[in-house]
């Protein structure tokens, strides 16, 4: 009596809908499109920490008084939780100038970046010192 | 009846592989789209975290420089500093190569972007001026960017003084440090007095002491053996960034 052609098309109307939203969620699960903005965001978290240290001339100054230990415990409190690194600084001919490890642990060999920083003393004498910072996420 | 089933249902996988394909380009598109303006967005941050750490170094220099001149360095120094700094940042690169230029101010009282006056009425001024265009280009970035660096350090000397007896006096020194034209703290802040010709120290005498208001103004009183009734006071004082500043005054006698 009735025609069921109507409904079965309502039926794949439903299906082709429902294909579409769960390809939209898969798209939305699996996009890599946070893998290139991870590094991005380490390397802005890494620069900022050393702007934040540079204000008022502060980092220039500890690396004028080759203050290894506190550079390093500054960057331990601005780094976040998790966040491995590694500095090097070096002064205006590249030649570096930390005889010890400025670093919170083992950084891996994969995922790491660095950010290049320039960063100069309110000394008299001006130095410029040029920071090499690695940094790598943790897991 | 079968074949007209499977004409039936051809159109119907038809319009679902139509959809599926549809489906999957506009995901393409849209991924596609995200991480374009995602890695844009990342890659201006960072240029404008570099370019603020070039605005820092720019201070950093046009600041140390004013400490070297105003500490007896020659006033080359601050063209030296800059031109080493500048062909510094220029070695740099980041999405493109940065320039930075810089041009020292020179008026009336700014010669070659520094300004010394030390004053006998008491003002001091110590002060360093450079105007900077920074640009970096590339295929993507595009940054150009025009600003100024002043560093000013400046003081306000008032004086006081009484007659205790003889040629005792008590000298009373009120010094106002400024930084920019706001409250700054002192890093040192030293007192002489003329007697006889010569300059003595403050901190010498007896009953000497410094009050730090925490705001930049600083009380000294001291008492010393003065001839003069024209009570000459200096002081010299080394703000937290290492620039020296000076100025003369001579104290009013009050009852």
């Amino acid at each position: 009596m009735f025609d069921d052609k109507g409904q079965m098309r309502t039926v794949e109307a439903f299906l082709a809908i429902l294909l579409m939203f769960s390809a939209f969620a898969l798209t939305t699960l699996v996009t890599p499109a946070a893998t290139p903005t991870n590094n991005d965001d380490l390397a802005t978290v890494g620069t900022q920490a050393l702007i934040s240290m540079d204000n008022n001339g502060e980092l220039g100054k500890l690396i004028d008084e080759r203050n290894w230990t506190v550079i390093a415990d500054a960057l331990n409190v601005l780094l976040p939780v998790g966040m491995s690194y590694n500095l090097t600084v070096y002064d205006e001919n590249l030649q570096s100038l930390n005889n010890v490890t400025i670093s919170n642990g083992i950084i891996p060999n994969q995922n790491t970046i660095s950010v290049q920083y320039p960063c100069t003393s309110q000394s008299p004498q001006c130095n410029l010192y040029l920071l090499r910072l690695q940094l790598a996420a943790a897991g | 009846m079968r074949k007209g089933n499977r004409r039936q249902r051809s159109g119907q996988i038809l319009v679902i592989t139509v959809l599926v394909v549809s489906l999957v380009l506009l995901s393409t598109q849209v991924y596609i789209y995200e991480v374009r303006d995602s890695l844009t967005e990342t890659q201006s941050t960072r240029v404008n975290d570099f370019v603020l750490a070039v605005k820092l170094g720019s201070n950093n220099i046009v600041s140390g420089s004013l400490a070297n001149i105003t500490g007896g360095g020659d006033s080359s120094v601050l063209s030296e500093n800059l031109e080493r700094w500048a062909s510094f940042v220029d070695s740099f690169y980041l999405f493109g190569t940065p320039i930075l230029n810089f041009t020292l101010k020179n008026t009336s009282t700014y010669i070659n972007g520094t300004y010394i006056y030390w004053g006998t009425e008491g003002s001091g001024v110590s002060s360093a001026y450079s105007e900077f265009n920074f640009s970096l280009e590339d295929g993507q970035v595009n940054v150009r960017l025009a600003y100024s660096v002043n560093v000013t350090t400046s003081i306000v000397v008032e004086s006081v003084y009484r007659t205790l007896s003889g040629n005792i006096r008590q000298v009373s020194v009120t010094c106002s440090l400024l930084n920019q034209g706001k409250p700054a703290l002192a890093e040192t802040v030293t007192v002489l007095y003329e007697s006889s010709g010569f300059w003595n120290r403050a901190d010498q005498q007896s009953n000497y002491a410094l009050t730090d208001y925490g705001n930049g103004t600083y009380l000294i009183s001291f008492e010393a053996d003065i001839p003069e009734t024209n009570v000459n006071v200096s002081v010299q004082v080394y703000d937290s960034r290492g620039v020296y500043v000076q100025a003369n005054a001579t104290s009013i006698n009050t009852p």
